[in-house]
């Protein structure tokens, strides 16, 4: 990999432009990029199938596999579920009566009492939470980008969120999006760092990255997460 | 086969947003099986095509499955939902095989390696070395020696389906390429290690 490498949906981009063009220089040349989009192109490829494949047999099964153990979507079918449902509701009214008034009380009380905890936010909180709520739009740090830095190092920068008491924990995934390892950066915005020698990242050459927006230990937010093909 | 081709992004961003957002669990799950479903032949040929043998393949699309369904909360809504997937489906494929070495590919060249000879094998150990050796592919290789070569050591491709993918003709099909791209990064090598004194 070259230090100009690029995402996958980088190079989709960059193949699109004229041959001409400058921004492909380095898909031209590059013969891991290359290579990444030769395969990529196999994959969408919807050629002959190869006979021993047993494509039948196997997309039923994965078909199956996919609903009842990856989503479980199959478990909770609405077209099973919304009879019993409905039976349900035409049954209970008198076993749910005495608990109906005490769930009415409740709920009167909530809201009789949310517009005052409204009314006093803890003076310390980041100005998003004092706002009351709309901490995950307004209080994520946005415009991240990567840049290399001499030496195989990289910098991540973001726009940093209004209130400055906030700390910040870069987020590693792994390409299907695990968390690998977080690195904190307290108050600045930015972070330097060595992929290899950064701990939990191993040698992963393809990452995602995101960064968490915390207040006295709590997680007020994470930014949407970002590719980075790691030099 | 019912598959998702390009013109099928919008249906991928409207299922990838009600799995991540519709209000009941019943939709989330219902939009990622959707959302997965779509893609289940097409992982699973890519795979079959990558392994040669049905029953890994279906194993590993099973996995990529898993994966992709635990990642699909973080993924941000304009990320293009195939690319990322045939992201995963690669990074699981790779992990499930051992990655070939550059130069010292015993299944392609057993006998042309030199006893003692070790510095090739720890050419992707370090990454400035393999930035190196890519440059001194694109100075070198031909441009099918070169492509040959990448889809062999970079993408992990099986030499027949090198065979198939660059339309190769001869016999000996990509191996005999793959051979001599090797000599020649070898023969370059050697010069460049001479130049340097090392």
């Amino acid at each position: 990999m070259t230090d100009r490498c690029l995402s996958l949906d980088d190079l989709l981009v960059r193949r699109m432009l004229p041959v001409d063009d400058s921004r492909r220089c380095h898909l031209d040349r590059c013969p891991r990029c290359q290579a990444l989009l030769a395969n990529y192109d196999r994959f969408t490829d919807s050629g002959p199938v190869p006979a021993d494949a047993d494509l039948a047999r196997v997309s039923a099964e994965l078909e199956r596999f996919i609903a009842t153990d990856v989503t479980g979507a199959a478990g909770d079918d609405p077209v099973v579920q919304a009879p019993q449902a409905a039976r349900g509701r035409t049954r209970r009214p008198k076993h749910l009566r005495p608990w109906f008034g005490a769930a009415a009380a409740a709920v009167l009380l909530l809201l009789l009492v949310s517009p005052a905890l409204r009314r006093t936010p803890d003076p310390g909180a980041p100005s998003d939470l004092r706002r009351g709520g709309g901490t995950h739009v307004r209080g994520v740090p946005t415009r991240l980008q990567a840049t290399r830095l001499a030496s195989d190092r990289m910098r991540l920068t973001w726009e940093p969120v209004l209130d400055p008491s906030v700390s910040y924990n870069v987020v590693f995934y792994g390409s299907d999006l695990r968390e690998l390892t977080r690195i904190a950066t307290g108050s600045l915005a930015y972070l330097d760092f060595d992929p290899e020698a950064a701990n939990g990242l191993g040698q992963a050459a393809e990452l995602w990255w995101a960064v968490a927006v915390e207040f006295q230990g709590d997680e007020l937010g994470v930014s949407p997460v970002q590719s980075l093909v790691v030099p | 086969m019912g598959e998702s081709g390009a013109s099928d992004s919008g249906r991928d961003l409207a299922d990838l947003r009600a799995a991540q957002h519709d209000p009941t669990e019943h939709g989330r799950r219902q939009a990622a099986s959707r959302l997965l479903s779509r893609y289940r032949n097409r992982i699973y040929l890519w795979c079959f095509r990558y392994l040669g043998e049905p029953e890994t393949a279906q194993e590993l699309t099973q996995e990529t499955m898993l994966r992709a369904y635990g990642g699909l909360p973080r993924l941000a809504a304009d990320t293009r939902f195939d690319t990322w997937l045939f992201i995963v489906a690669r990074n699981v494929c790779f992990n499930h095989l051992r990655r070939p070495r550059l130069l010292a590919d015993d299944s392609i060249d057993p006998d042309s390696l030199l006893d003692g000879d070790v510095w090739p094998d720890r050419m992707l150990e370090h990454k400035q070395d393999e930035a190196a050796l890519l440059q001194l592919m694109a100075d070198c290789l031909e441009p099918l020696e070169r492509k040959a070569l990448a889809l062999r050591c970079f993408e992990c491709l099986p030499v027949d389906t090198i065979t198939q993918e660059l339309d190769l003709t001869m016999v000996s099909g990509a191996r005999a390429l793959l051979q001599r791209a090797r000599r020649k990064l070898r023969s370059a090598l050697a010069d460049r290690e001479e130049g340097t004194g090392s």
